[in-house]
């Protein structure tokens, strides 16, 4: 019988595979898919187990919130301010509004000791400008893909933002793997990281900026449905099969690379939204790893 | 690192608030290494707020010096003479897997200093086979010993302990403050402890807290007097074979 870390190894592994093949099958269809949703992999993958390692599940919630107004709002300020909207245009003006968004939140969120009334507030607050941003726009006759926001289109992406996707993705995917120890660190004894001198607020800013990527970055493209989901479900999943903050991350990167790649290729086949492939591959492979004992 | 000949403490003035109320005054105390020095006193005195004003982690008013450098409410400053562990340590989780072996290379990382991880976990009495294990799949004692062993590994010249064996059976106990009265040879140790008797032997000076005061300071001699002790604990001061105990459920 495989010892732990045999185990272990033997999951990541079957986790490659599985990735390997749903990107294989979705570059037969489209290579650009196949090269987003490998960099969508890598980003939630990563993103889950640093917003995990830190405890900042206020965030998991806050920020695809954030999107959703900053996304719901967009087409509005592209049609007032003259310009033709697209997937580039859209994205960009959902970056402008909602990264300032995120941070704030989290800013505001984490300093406040009534936490949860914060992130309560900021949900109304962003649920209702979406809200009304789609519905003026519509009125007012601009082109705002409801669908897209709810459900993700990933035709909105180009080869370069597949490109720019993937790229992050592994910048990221390297940035969690080499930080993950110092960022639980953090979590578990906060007194010694001030003690320590260290300038911790950097690995702040940098995981709030690859939440905030994460979710206004793509919020288009995968849809404001999934993000809370692939945020939290690969985290989960791998603190189940990981003994370490390395093998976590790890771990987490598989879960979500798999579920995105694997995801993808099934939703291809039957002919459905990505998202809906990609949240159910994630739901069968969390449920595998509860269901497996680890070491 | 360091720049400190002589391991001290120096408090001038020392108040810290909370509530709008003063949690703890000190007008005046000096502390001079190496040697243990144990902060003594019921539940709510002042024990653990006064290790945190040394730490520079309680917003106090005052002056805190640490190695003679001025350290009140600046953690960053305290940091470099200064090695704490906390009271919560049995009860730390991390929620996401993370083992000894990481926590304590994180701690040196932090800070850019190198040490010997193993030799220390295996000094505190942690079990080879939990140096791997996930920190929240480890027993409270576990814990507390890789906290007591993350404290000792930064080689501070002063070392808060606040209550360092509370979680450990009577075996880890006696191992443990071997270690921090070994320790003791090199650095000043403050200790607060619920169970004094097990650093007497090697202890310069004993606080006597309450509330938010100290109200006696002086060797174990001076201080572990049954009318001395009664002044702060009551009732719950009993003598046993010769040496003076309080009872738990203070």
């Amino acid at each position: 019988m495989p010892s732990g870390r045999g185990v272990f190894g033997i999951q990541i592994a079957a986790l490659i595979l599985l990735s390997i093949a749903g990107l294989a099958y979705t570059a037969t269809v489209d290579i650009v898919w196949a090269l987003l949703f490998a960099g969508l992999g890598l980003l939630y993958g990563s993103a889950s187990a640093l917003a995990s390692a830190r405890g900042l599940q206020y965030l998991v919630a806050v920020a695809p919130h954030a999107a959703l107004m900053a996304a719901g709002i967009a087409p509005l300020l592209l049609g007032l301010a003259g310009l033709g909207a697209s997937g580039s245009s859209l994205t960009l003006v959902t970056l402008l509004v909602g990264v300032p968004t995120v941070a704030i939140s989290a800013y505001l969120a984490g300093r406040s000791r009534s936490r949860d009334e914060v992130v309560s507030g900021f949900l109304a607050v962003s649920v209702t400008v979406a809200i009304v941003g789609i519905h003026v726009a519509a009125r007012l006759g601009y082109w705002a893909p409801v669908s897209a926001l709810i459900a993700g289109d990933p035709l909105l992406a180009g080869g370069l933002e597949a490109l720019v996707v993937a790229l992050i993705g592994v910048v990221a995917g390297v940035y969690a793997a080499t930080s993950i120890v110092i960022h639980v660190y953090q979590r578990v004894d906060p007194d010694d990281a001030r003690l320590s001198g260290a300038r911790t607020y950097i690995h702040d800013a940098a995981v709030i900026a690859v939440i905030a990527v994460v979710t206004v970055g793509l919020v288009w493209i995968t849809g404001f449905i999934i993000q809370h989901v692939l945020l939290l479900l690969p985290a989960i999943a791998a603190s189940r099969l990981a003994g370490s903050a390395r093998h976590a991350v790890v771990a987490s990167i598989a879960v979500a690379a798999a579920a995105s790649t694997a995801g993808t290729a099934a939703a291809i086949a039957v002919d459905v939204p990505p998202a809906a492939g990609i949240g159910l591959v994630l739901l069968l492979l969390t449920g595998a790893a509860l269901a497996a004992r680890r070491r | 690192m360091n720049n400190c000949r002589k391991p001290s403490i120096n408090i001038n003035n020392l108040r810290v608030a909370a509530g709008g109320a003063t949690i703890l005054s000190v007008e005046k105390a000096s502390l001079q290494g190496p040697g243990i020095v144990q902060l003594l006193g019921p539940n709510g005195a002042g024990k653990t707020t006064l290790l945190r004003a040394i730490a520079g982690l309680a917003p106090a008013t005052g002056s805190v010096e640490v190695c003679g450098v001025v350290v009140t409410g600046n953690p960053e400053a305290a940091g470099r003479f200064v090695a704490y562990m906390p009271q919560d340590a049995p009860s730390k989780t991390s929620g996401f897997p993370v083992t000894p072996r990481e926590l304590l290379n994180a701690a040196l990382r932090l800070r850019g200093e190198e040490g010997n991880v193993e030799s220390i976990l295996e000094a505190v009495g942690l079990d080879k086979e939990y140096w791997d294990t996930p920190l929240d799949g480890l027993s409270g004692g576990s814990r507390q010993k890789v906290f007591l062993a993350r404290t000792l590994l930064l080689r501070r010249p002063v070392i808060l302990l606040d209550e360092p064996f509370s979680a450990l059976d009577p075996q880890s106990r006696l191992r443990a403050a071997e270690i921090v009265a070994r320790e003791a040879e090199s650095a000043l140790i403050v200790v607060s402890s619920h169970d004094p008797e097990l650093l007497m032997d090697h202890t310069r000076l004993i606080v006597l807290l309450s509330g938010g005061r100290i109200v006696e300071a002086g060797t174990p001699s001076e201080v572990m007097r049954l009318e001395v002790l009664e002044r702060v604990y009551g009732g719950l001061v009993v003598e046993l074979g010769g040496h003076l105990h309080i009872r738990e459920g203070h």
